[in-house]
């Protein structure tokens, strides 16, 4: 990180190999849209290229870091604009669960993937980064920039609907 | 709440858990353009923002451009060229003869 303040180019794309496809996913579950998610993950990186001085360590991990850039990023741009839906994103969503191999039941994970994005934005956010991005409930809250507490109360409400809805099929 | 509800809950609760986990594992990547578009579209520093990294990065640069006007204003004085420091001689000239006729002036004025 000293190498990328310092105007290194080549450290700073060491680390957007890194940390890219985490990024364009959660991005994709946000956006519904892969030309939204290119643009947001775009966005992203030329906000951390340009105040990675901010970046301290001891507040949290770069990952964390970075995904909060992306949120804060989506959220003012979905304030300037309506979203999109896209069916090429959701297709995306879709191929993980084609593409997973030796996968007993795709329709499933498919029927949850659809569910996941429906759910109200934070419920979706706060889900896709505890769940599927790996981050714990103190990051997802710095990530979200709310409270310990009230992450997982968003969380456990969207496991509620996510389960009340599965068991209905 | 019956024990099975209870049960059929719990069920649901690790299937639910199961399948995120299975979710988690399958991955997709980002287009493979995306990486050399972000970083073919990183914009250059100005030159001003250059020298302002350049000036930031290690605590004795700002010291040094500190120093900098200071040290350009010690060589000037030391060694600076002055009309009178040449020659001495003509320096002292030059004040004996402001003196004289500042002398002259106080005298006519007295008369």
């Amino acid at each position: 990180m000293a190498r990328i303040c310092d105007g290194d180019e080549e450290a700073f794309g060491l680390l957007v190999h890194r940390h890219i496809d985490a990024l364009y996913r959660y991005a994709l579950r946000l956006t519904m849209s892969s030309a939204n998610a290119e643009d947001l993950v775009q966005d992203t990186w030329l906000a951390a290229w340009q105040n990675a001085k901010r970046y301290q360590a001891h507040k949290a991990g770069l990952a964390t870091w970075l995904h909060r850039i992306l949120h804060n990023k989506f959220i003012d741009t979905t304030r300037k604009r309506q979203p999109e839906y896209d069916q090429q994103a959701v297709d995306s969503l879709m191929n993980e669960v084609v593409v997973g191999q030796g996968e007993d039941n795709p329709d499933a994970l498919g029927r949850l993937n659809t569910l996941i994005s429906q759910l109200p934005e934070n419920q979706k956010a706060a889900l896709s980064l505890a769940h599927l991005q790996g981050f714990s409930n103190k990051d997802v809250a710095h990530i979200l920039g709310i409270s310990v507490r009230a992450t997982e109360s968003i969380l456990a409400r969207a496991r509620r609907t996510l389960r009340k809805q599965l068991s209905e099929t | 709440m019956t024990a099975e509800d209870e049960q059929n809950q719990h069920q649901d609760q690790d299937q639910l858990d199961q399948r995120l986990q299975r979710l988690r594992q399958l991955q997709t990547r980002a287009p493979a353009h995306l990486a050399g578009r972000i970083l073919a579209n990183l914009p250059e520093p100005t030159p001003a923002e250059q020298f302002l990294l350049w000036l930031t990065t290690s605590l004795w640069r700002p010291a040094l451009a500190a120093a900098v006007p200071l040290m350009i204003g010690f060589v000037a004085g030391v060694f600076g060229s002055h009309p009178l420091n040449d020659d001495l001689a003509a320096w002292y000239s030059a004040e004996d003869l402001v003196y004289a006729t500042f002398i002259e002036e106080y005298e006519h004025d007295e008369i």
